[in-house]
């Protein structure tokens, strides 16, 4: 592959290479160095690729793989620090125009890691199976089951706040349910 | 879509019926109202309804959440880099690379 080649491949790879990352991370600025590390590896190691081969899933594989290994490391460098990224995630930033996302956000990264990578791979990426199982490196029945068990978690995870879909007064009686019992023959 | 189908039973009620001068649309009104009154009482079925409805926002939602960044325009920072790298040979990139 000539270097020119390469560059519009990598051009056109970048807004789905970003996508990825900010489902991934849930942070746009990591998600940019993610992508950029990505691109010098992939550069780096152009000659390793096949040429002929899913250029887009090769990339997803090198930005996967960086993400999990940095991961990786820092848990062993923090031993709880899942705990101190859960805490950070309790709390919410005010209501804003994208609090659905941001929602969907907090959901995602209460997920285990290869269960999120798999929801996002095929429902969020559009990727078929056999793509996200070459991209994580498993069995297309893994991925399958992951997937499952993604959107089961996070649909619990969402279903708690789903009474504000509902209206404020569907909200107000979900929240009173919840509370004291006294309250509930109002 | 056909804008001619009714709303799913469990939409909020529309206004009520009495606002409305024609006989018809009251006679649908009750029709909806019976059926959410249905929905209301077969408590099961209404928890898996719920289930459904969420997995199909929570599948719009988590394409959306991508597209959003999907197309969105490439930051030039990147197009910076992929100049650089055409320019330079790999060994200049070793220097770049934070790892090792």
């Amino acid at each position: 592959m000539s270097s020119e080649t390469v560059k519009q491949a990598f051009i056109e790879a970048i807004p789905n290479l970003r996508a990825f990352a900010v489902s991934l991370c849930g942070n746009l600025e990591r998600a940019d160095d993610l992508v950029q590390e990505t691109m010098l590896k992939a550069f780096k190691h152009i000659d390793t690729f096949q040429e002929g081969s899913n250029l887009k899933a090769w990339l997803f594989t090198i930005l996967r793989n960086t993400y999990f290994s940095e991961r990786r490391r820092l848990k062993r460098e923090v031993e709880d620090a899942d705990g101190v990224h859960a805490a950070r995630l309790a709390v919410h930033p005010q209501q804003h125009g994208h609090m659905d996302m941001r929602e969907l956000q907090d959901a995602l990264n209460l997920l285990q890691d290869d269960q999120r990578e798999a929801v996002i791979l095929v429902c969020a990426a559009g990727l078929s199976y056999e793509e996200a199982a070459a991209i994580s490196g498993c069995a297309v029945g893994t991925i399958k089951s992951r997937v499952n068990r993604a959107r089961a978690k996070l649909s619990e995870i969402m279903g708690i706040t789903s009474a504000d879909e509902f209206g404020p007064d569907a909200a107000t009686e979900a929240i009173l349910s919840h509370s004291v019992g006294q309250v509930r023959h109002i | 879509m056909t804008s001619r189908k009714p709303p799913p039973a469990t939409d909020p009620l529309p206004p009520n019926s009495g606002d409305s001068e024609t006989p018809g649309v009251a006679m649908v009104d009750q029709e909806q109202r019976g059926n959410m009154q249905n929905q209301l009482e077969s408590g099961p079925s209404e928890g898996e309804g719920l289930d459904a409805r969420l997995q199909a926002q929570i599948g719009q939602k988590l394409k959306l959440m991508f597209d959003e960044v999907a197309k969105a325009p490439v930051p030039a920072k990147f197009l910076n880099l992929l100049s650089k790298l055409d320019g330079q040979n790999l060994s200049s990139l070793d220097g770049q690379e934070k790892s090792k």
